[in-house]
């Protein structure tokens, strides 16, 4: 386990730190933070309305994400097979599982300084305005947790492919598939057919779960989803890179 | 390209990760149902504490069934994620209520036994937003003998007042029953209905006492005197108020009544006669009532509030505008009947003056604050800024707006008046010594009550429920009611109400009218005087025989001053609309282009500073 643990912090240093190396936060950080401030002023009701938890900017995080995580998962591994580095790390008597999720969790922890960055706005919201700061704070959390599933599925989606171009538009695709797949009105249908006054239910409508999240209440129930399938983008990311290692 | 192989397996894994989003909803559904976190401040998903000591200590078998189309949570997501709420929260008032609260929820189809009884118990039909076909959604509340009260329908505005409607209804339900409140409306008919300009209805407030366990009588023929088995009796709007009702309301108070006076000092003044700048001064008739019990009204002086206050549109202007006073929770002093109170809205409210007297308990309930003014109330109805302002005196202290006064009254006659008619002198004999202890409550403002100080939806939905609440207006007078009659009612505090959150662009406006308020202001004042001077000079005008061309130029020079001063009014409103841009564009700029480099720099130079030392460490660890 400890071995397992080391490895792991390995793999997250070096990936996080390769982000600052390669320059690549400098031009994606200022790209969302542009993106993402000019959307909550121009295209929200931000200005408007009564703004106790920012949902507004909030509800937006997950759409902007859309285009950064992917732009951040790309590389993850496209560079280890372009570099023909994985063979080697491969090699060594490391846990693959180790470095996958230590990669995943570099991410998600580049996505988390780009998420705290925004803090400005909400400091000057609570001084002049005034915010519900606990409510904010968990809004902060609920993001930073909708954005770990995205990056665990763009880091899976990543992996299968050998170029950046490819990873990108892969990883894109299938967060939009995330995004846009809704079976919840068919299992409601069923459940309504075989449960006595069954009342429909969110169970894994990722737009509708990604806005819940953020509405004051935490529900244990997307908690649980977002946990979960997160493990499993990161049981498949595993799977995928044994996959194209036997592939070669 | 990829190849066949490839292709399978990336689809494999596509259907894996839905399979697994789907199954991970399903289970966490499953072991988790609706448990959360309420993260709001005004725990906004939770019971609340009023609540939870209504269910501790009621021991009536109560029952909450909500009704619901079939289809209303696959048509809509708002409805689906409010049906979700309100089962929640009925699920909650059964999990609190010991055994006593018990919830069902019934799904009403078509043409079904279920939508006859839905509508048999009130619940009313509403359009799908798409227009497509009618829903149901609503709520029955009944107790264990078969008293029922139904919530019509839910709207998407009441989100966050639902706690409080079940709340207080079934606090309704475990009384036996309602407490009668008798209403003295000398000015118009509060009571049964609503007319105004050509509308008509019932008053919003009468019909949301009603709907909250009161019963309104209107008392107006006082010849037979005030019953005292009245729980309460609510004095409205009172204008020249006759002896006879005096007399009936100070006998009232001696047998232990509860009275709750609502002034009004604008009201008292605003009555023009033919020459619309002479005043009828009203009067309303309870000065020495009030007097009697150690208080004195102001009816001559309209209070304003400098610190808490809301804006005006006046002369085409958006003004900061005193006299629309705001108390808030600094000035509230804490009694039963400012419980929950967060924020009142008043409209030109005149106040008070109070002197403790021997066997009365006086309580001042709410101020102004210090940084207030007083205005002669004939002015106000000049409607007239500059004029208003001219007159308008900043005093530097705090006004009492409500005053509560209890204990053992003395009459104020020393005998019965001789007018007396015989009924009252047969059922209810002067009393010069108090028969029980009474309460008074004298509120300094019965525009409170208007329903536009206290819903954002006033006007919408007199029928139905669906209150937005912009301030607790409605509230305070439900508590008084209740604290006054000893009811058994629970009232639940308004959670995140739209009216007490500030916005961007809000302050971004004030700040820009700021800037600009003095030359306003100077414009505004010339504008005025030069429109007087015109319309003088008409009127001279037309009773001289000849027009001489002195008076002619005049006019002309006028007409053009006003002319000119409009343009530059307009000028400033279009100023003030620059400054706003600018101000806004500030603020877009610092966020926008500002913020990320600042923020992207500091990264840098972070990460910089790292770098060194990780390279000292190595230069250090090469050196050994």
């Amino acid at each position: 386990m400890r071995d397992f643990v080391d490895n792991l912090t390995v793999f997250f240093c070096k990936e996080f730190k390769s982000f600052f190396q390669n320059k690549m936060i400098y031009v994606l950080l200022p790209i969302y933070l542009i993106i993402s401030f000019a959307f909550t002023l121009y295209f929200s009701t931000f200005m408007t309305v009564a703004n106790p938890a920012m949902q507004q900017f909030f509800l937006l995080q997950p759409k902007i994400f859309l285009i950064i995580v992917p732009a951040l998962t790309m590389r993850l591994w496209v560079e280890e097979y372009k570099n023909n580095t994985w063979e080697i790390l491969l090699s060594q008597p490391i846990s693959l599982t180790a470095a996958v999720i230590g990669k995943f969790l570099a991410v998600w922890a580049i996505t988390g300084v780009m998420l705290l960055s925004s803090c400005g706005l909400w400091i000057i919201s609570a001084g002049f305005i005034g915010c519900d700061n606990i409510f904010v704070l968990a809004n902060y959390l609920m993001t930073f947790l909708i954005i770990g599933i995205m990056c665990a599925v763009s880091a899976w989606a990543a992996a299968l492919c050998f170029n950046y171009v490819g990873a990108f538009l892969l990883s894109w695709a299938f967060l939009a598939i995330l995004f846009a797949v809704n079976f919840d009105n068919y299992i409601n249908d069923v459940l309504m057919v075989f449960v006595d006054n069954f009342n429909a239910k969110t169970f894994s409508d990722f737009a509708e779960i990604s806005t819940s999240l953020v509405s004051g209440e935490i529900k244990a129930a997307f908690v649980f989803y977002a946990c979960a399938v997160m493990a499993a983008a990161l049981w498949a990311n595993v799977e995928a890179v044994e996959y194209k290692r036997s592939e070669k | 390209m990829l190849k066949w192989s490839e292709k399978l397996i990336m689809l494999m894994f596509i259907i894996g990760i839905v399979i697994v989003s789907v199954t991970a909803g399903v289970i966490g559904n499953l072991l988790f149902d609706a448990k959360g976190i309420d993260v709001t401040a005004d725990r906004v998903y939770s019971l609340s504490e009023q609540t939870k000591e209504f269910l501790d200590k009621n021991t009536q078998n109560l029952f909450i069934r909500i009704y619901a189309a079939e289809d209303l949570a696959v048509k809509d997501v708002r409805w689906k994620i409010y049906l979700a709420r309100i089962i929640k929260l009925a699920e909650d008032y059964e999990k609190e209520g010991h055994g006593k609260v018990k919830f069902s929820f019934v799904k009403i189809k078509p043409f079904a036994d279920t939508q006859a009884e839905a509508e048999k118990a009130g619940i009313k039909e509403f359009l799908y937003p798409n227009g497509e076909k009618y829903a149901y959604f609503g709520m029955v509340l009944a107790n264990e003998n078969g008293k029922l009260i139904t919530i019509p329908k839910f709207r998407f505005d009441d989100f966050n007042y639902i706690e409080n409607l079940i709340t207080r209804n079934l606090s309704q339900l475990t009384v036996n029953n309602n407490k009668n409140i008798a209403v003295i409306s000398p000015f118009f008919d509060a009571v049964t209905k609503y007319t105004y300009f050509g509308m008509s209805g019932e008053w919003p407030f009468a019909d949301r006492l009603r709907k909250s366990g009161y019963n309104l009588i209107a008392l107006d023929n006082i010849s037979g005197g005030i019953n005292p088995n009245f729980d309460a009796v609510i004095v409205f709007y009172p204008l020249s108020l006759d002896s006879l009702t005096v007399y009936a309301l100070d006998q009232y108070l001696m047998r232990g009544g509860k009275i709750i006076v609502l002034l009004d000092a604008f009201s008292e003044n605003r009555f023009a006669d033919e020459d619309e700048f002479e005043y009828i001064s009203y009067v309303s008739g309870m000065d020495k009532f009030l007097e009697n019990s150690g208080i004195r009204y102001s009816s001559n002086l309209v209070v304003g509030d400098n610190e808490n206050n809301r804006d005006a549109v006046l002369d085409g202007r958006k003004i900061k505008y005193p006299l629309r006073v705001v108390v808030t929770k600094e000035n509230l002093t804490s009694h039963k009947i400012t419980e929950n109170i967060k924020s009142l809205r008043l409209n030109h409210s005149g106040f008070f003056k109070y002197e403790s007297k021997p066997d009365l308990d006086t309580k001042v309930l709410f101020t102004t604050s210090e940084n207030s003014g007083v205005l002669p109330a004939e002015k106000i109805s000049s409607i007239d800024y500059n004029t208003l302002f001219e007159h308008y005196k900043q005093t530097q202290q705090k006004y009492p707006l409500a005053v509560l006064v209890e204990g053992k009254f003395s009459s104020m006659f020393d005998a019965p008046i001789i007018d007396t008619p015989e009924i009252i002198a047969k059922n209810l004999p002067f009393l010069s010594v108090p028969l029980k202890e009474g309460k008074l409550l004298v509120v300094a403002d019965s525009d409170m009550l208007g329903e536009s100080l206290w819903n954002a939806n006033h006007a919408k939905n007199h029928d139905i429920y669906g209150d937005v609440f912009v301030s607790d207006n409605l509230q305070l007078l439900l508590n008084a009611l209740d604290y006054m009659t000893s009811a058994d009612y629970v009232s639940v505090p308004l959670k995140q109400a739209a009216g007490y959150q500030e916005n961007w662009q809000n302050l971004l406006q004030e700040k820009a009218e700021k800037k600009f308020a003095e030359a306003k202001n100077n414009y505004g004042k010339k504008l005025l005087s030069a429109q007087r001077k015109l319309s003088a000079l008409n009127n001279e005008m037309k009773f001289a025989e000849l027009s001489s061309v002195k008076r002619i130029k005049e006019i002309e020079q006028l007409q053009r001053d006003i002319e000119r001063y409009k343009n530059n009014l307009e000028k400033i409103n279009y100023d003030i609309e620059k400054e706003y841009n600018r101000l806004f564009l500030l603020f877009a700029v610092a966020l926008i282009a500002v913020t990320p480099v600042l923020i992207t720099l500091l990264l840098a130079g972070m990460f910089g500073l790292y770098n060194k030392k990780l390279l000292k460490k190595a230069r250090e660890y090469g050196n050994e």
